[in-house]
């Protein structure tokens, strides 16, 4: 009897295990879904890092708002101590999970840079290298949403780049390249990477604020205010992040998973625009949730039903 | 005691009794005042006729009135069956001594061509501006831009007095259509 109600228990968690895919349970992890969250804590414990190119701007102050921890720059190196003295003065809130909005330079290098010019602000990190210097952070996983993403994992430059791999990407390190030290190993590190399944080219939408709902802007300048920022104008969303956000049942992830192939895929314009509007629908639902509208008195509103009908009767 | 008990018993028995018939009494010429108003069939929506119904003109109170003698023909002249019209309803019952009068029209559905409407020139306009953001599409791809129709919405309720009637103006104005896009930045 007993052994037939344990198998049954088994039984019972397998089926459940099975349903969970691994992105699922990857974003789980990394990014908990909390059904009565916040629009201002929507971010908490998840750091962003943008390429200025890729950014618009006070882009950051829209991702503040909703809780984010947000880094914009074109130095990896500034990026890196954001991230350290973030942690150090939020350590309720500190960033565990880290998405990068930045290029990949066809999986040869995570690269933030000011603009194409190549006089431009620049610099790139290999994986492994960021691997070592934000696990003393606190960091834990990491969601590469670069072109590419899984190049970059190659052993032949996961610990350093490559600068002379002849791509025309790869444009001048004007401030710098930041590699993993020498006696790094990788097998001893407990951050997850993690990249997109399938290797293609990610893109990045550029909304305004104007197409959020008033409760949502409202909800918006309430939390910018708080935290002593202006409220944002405008904000640059990644396909990928939004289906994160929106747990997206086509988004697949792979952790620490290297690829050869170059891909030049890219994703149609039109499943941007619909993700874009999903994404606008799940945070006017979480400030209506949260600002929720008042009623109208109920004896106001029986006075005036009667002499309306009788209104439209006369017409 | 026992013959007390037997007569308090009797009378009220027979005090029973009395009210009784009277009750009866009273509620058989309730029913005699009842109009049997003729309705249609459900089903075929022919006039199936009924007892004495009412003509046309002749108020309820009327009819009330002649029926008021118990067990007396009704004293108006039967309603010749009314199968001009056509369709679905309810039967029309009413009791007692008043009577509503219920009008039913029936009509049968037809295709009205509606005249496009004409912007309506209030005092207040709404206008939503949609932003039409021009996008320089890099890519060589083959781009399906969702159309969205923008439409203009605008109320004015004019605010309700004793003497003002509550008048409710609702236009809808289609503006333009415009194509929702957003600007791309490529992660290469």
């Amino acid at each position: 009897m007993r052994r037939s109600i344990l198998i049954v228990i088994a039984f019972a968690f397998a089926a459940r295990l099975q349903a969970i895919t691994p992105t699922e349970y990857l974003l789980a992890k990394a990014w908990p879904y909390e059904p009565k969250t916040k629009i201002a804590e929507t971010g908490r414990g998840v750091g962003i890092v943008f390429s200025p190119d890729l950014s618009v701007p006070g882009n950051c102050r829209f991702y503040q708002s909703l809780g984010f921890a947000c880094f914009e720059d074109a130095d990896w190196d500034a990026v890196l101590s954001g991230i350290r003295t973030y942690n150090i003065l939020y350590p309720e809130r500190a960033i565990r999970t880290l998405i990068l909005e930045t290029h990949g330079t066809n999986g040869n290098g995570l690269k933030l840079q000011q603009s194409y010019d190549p006089a431009a602000d620049r610099s790139y990190i290999s994986v492994g290298a960021l691997q070592e210097r934000v696990e003393p952070d606190g960091v834990r996983y990491i969601v590469i949403s670069a072109c590419n993403s899984r190049r970059l994992l190659r052993p032949a430059i996961y610990r350093a780049l490559d600068p002379y791999n002849g791509d025309k990407l790869f444009l001048p390190a004007t401030l710098g390249i930041i590699n993993a030290s020498e006696d790094w190993d990788p097998e001893r590190s407990r951050i997850v990477v993690a990249t997109p399944a399938t290797s293609h080219i990610e893109q990045t939408l550029a909304g305004t604020l104007r197409e959020l709902s008033p409760t949502t802007r409202r909800a918006l300048t309430v939390s910018a205010r708080a935290l002593g920022i202006e409220p944002p104008k405008q904000f640059a969303v990644s396909e990928m992040f939004m289906q994160m956000l929106l747990r997206d049942s086509t988004l697949e992830l792979a952790t620490n998973e290297s690829i050869d192939q170059l891909s030049r895929d890219m994703t149609p314009d039109s499943r941007g625009e619909k993700l874009f509007r999903s994404f606008v629908k799940y945070v006017d639902h979480l400030s209506a949730r949260e600002y929720p509208k008042k009623k109208a008195p109920v004896t106001k509103r029986a006075a005036k039903t009667p002499a309306s009908k009788s209104a439209s009767v006369r017409r | 005691m026992n013959s007390t008990r037997k007569t308090l018993l009797s009378l009220c028995s027979a005090l029973l009794l009395t009210f009784g018939v009277y009750a009866c009494k009273s509620s058989s010429s309730t029913s005699t005042t009842d109009v049997n108003t003729a309705g249609l069939n459900n089903s075929t929506g022919a006039y199936v006729g009924g007892s004495a119904m009412p003509g046309t003109g002749v108020s309820s109170d009327n009819t009330t009135e002649a029926n008021s003698r118990v067990g007396g023909r009704e004293n108006v002249q039967a309603a010749t069956a009314d199968t001009s019209y056509s369709g679905t309803g309810q039967t029309l019952v009413t009791s007692g001594q008043k009577t509503t009068t219920t009008t039913t029209t029936y009509s049968t559905p037809t295709v009205v061509a509606t005249a496009p409407v004409e912007p309506n020139t209030t005092t207040e306009i709404v206008t939503t501006t949609p932003v039409v953001t021009t996008t320089p599409v890099v890519t060589t791809t083959e781009v399906t831009t969702p159309t969205v129709t923008e439409t203009t919405t605008t109320e004015t309720t004019a605010p309700m007095t004793s003497s003002v009637q509550e008048s409710t103006t609702t236009t809808t104005t289609p503006t333009e259509t415009t194509t929702t896009t957003h600007r791309r930045m490529h992660k290469d």
